[in-house]
């Protein structure tokens, strides 16, 4: 039965084990980055085409939407969101969830006033 | 104590706790600037909410072709720093030396179409202190602007708040690409020396994250204020 090495220096941690760095071993591939690039590409012609659809006052909406679809793969992929640690996720949704309460608070004001009702 | 590889900082465990590090120090700075803009596009949606008509009559006035074209400027842009990155994992330093070089070049050419809009803008009087904005051509008649939006009851000095809003945005969009061109011209610098190898590729990588939060916020900004108001396809020449 082997026994557990209790000695003082088997708790000095192993820099040389952990040093074996491998940057290129996660890369993007072009494909991937080429996929993203089209996605949102054809995204800023959609919202061109949107503003000339005669959509109205409605067009804001299509706006919006397409620029969220687009900021969400730039974001996932370009911004290697789909790799990132917990900590990350964990300050770019906090980022994103103040954001969406400093527009909840003042514009619920302005959804209960009858001038300037969304 | 063994000897530790480059780019490794001595408060670390290993190179990937530091390169956690180094992005989430650029996430958090990155949430910053979320807000920051947030507060601008908050203060936007209720003006735009009071005076939809006003903003929506000036909108149709902004070059829309010229927002288009900085777009794709912008949209190629991220993709060259995204093989930048690439191509510094490979340990391919000519090819990172030359994406890195096209950002910079793209991001230039958006600031040089910028600052050509900002002159037009200018000379056509579509500045907030403004007091002619300008003539619409109508069956080979030139209307003042200011004639035009009287009888549609648009107001001037509503437009002149979108105008504001208009400089202020992307004035302060501007000076982060000015910022972000300089970081990405340095990184290059670091490229042409051979000292930024590919065990630091992540001085890109936050570089990029920087980069395309400008971009984003571009893609917001450019539906917001450009096509506020509707448009047609003689606005873009086609």
């Amino acid at each position: 039965m082997a026994h557990k090495d209790t000695s003082p220096t088997a708790q000095i941690p192993d820099y040389d084990k952990k040093e074996v760095d491998n940057p290129g071993k996660d890369v993007d591939t072009p494909g991937q980055i080429f996929m993203v690039f089209f996605v949102v590409l054809i995204g800023l012609f959609a919202t061109i085409a949107a503003s000339m659809s005669g959509l109205g006052d409605k067009a804001i909406y299509v706006h919006m939407l397409i620029s969220i679809v687009q900021v969400s793969f730039i974001g996932f992929f370009w911004m290697h969101m789909k790799k990132a640690d917990q900590m990350t996720w964990l300050s770019a949704g906090s980022a994103l969830f103040v954001m969406l309460i400093l527009f909840v608070l003042p514009l619920a004001d302005f959804l209960t006033r009858h001038r300037g009702g969304l | 104590m063994s000897a530790r590889v480059g780019a490794l900082c001595g408060h670390f465990e290993d190179i990937e706790q530091q390169r956690g590090a180094e992005r989430l120090g650029m996430w958090m700075f990155l949430a910053t600037e979320i807000l920051f803009f947030g507060g601008v596009f908050l203060a936007y949606t209720v003006y735009r909410n009071w005076y939809s008509k006003d903003f929506a009559a000036i909108s149709s006035l902004l070059n829309v072709t010229i927002a288009g074209i900085n777009s794709v400027f912008l949209l190629v842009s991220s993709m060259t720093i995204t093989f930048a990155i690439r191509a510094c994992q490979l340990g391919n330093n000519s090819a990172q030396r030359k994406y890195l070089l096209a950002t910079a070049l793209l991001g230039s050419a958006f600031m040089g179409l910028k600052a050509y809009e900002y002159a037009t803008d200018y000379h056509e009087g579509l500045v907030p202190w403004s007091s002619n904005f300008g003539k619409e051509t109508l069956h080979g008649h030139e209307k003042p602007m200011l004639q035009v939006w009287e009888e549609e009851g648009v107001a001037p000095e509503r437009v002149k708040m979108f105008l504001f809003f208009y400089y202020c945005m992307t004035g302060i969009h501007g000076v982060h690409l000015i910022i972000g061109i300089a970081c990405v011209l340095y990184l290059y610098i670091r490229s042409v020396n051979k000292s930024l190898t590919a065990d630091k590729y992540v001085a890109i990588e936050v570089t990029s994250l920087y980069w395309h939060l400008v971009d984003a916020i571009w893609l917001f900004i450019m539906p917001l204020l450009y096509l506020a108001g509707p448009h047609t396809t003689h606005q873009l020449g086609l």
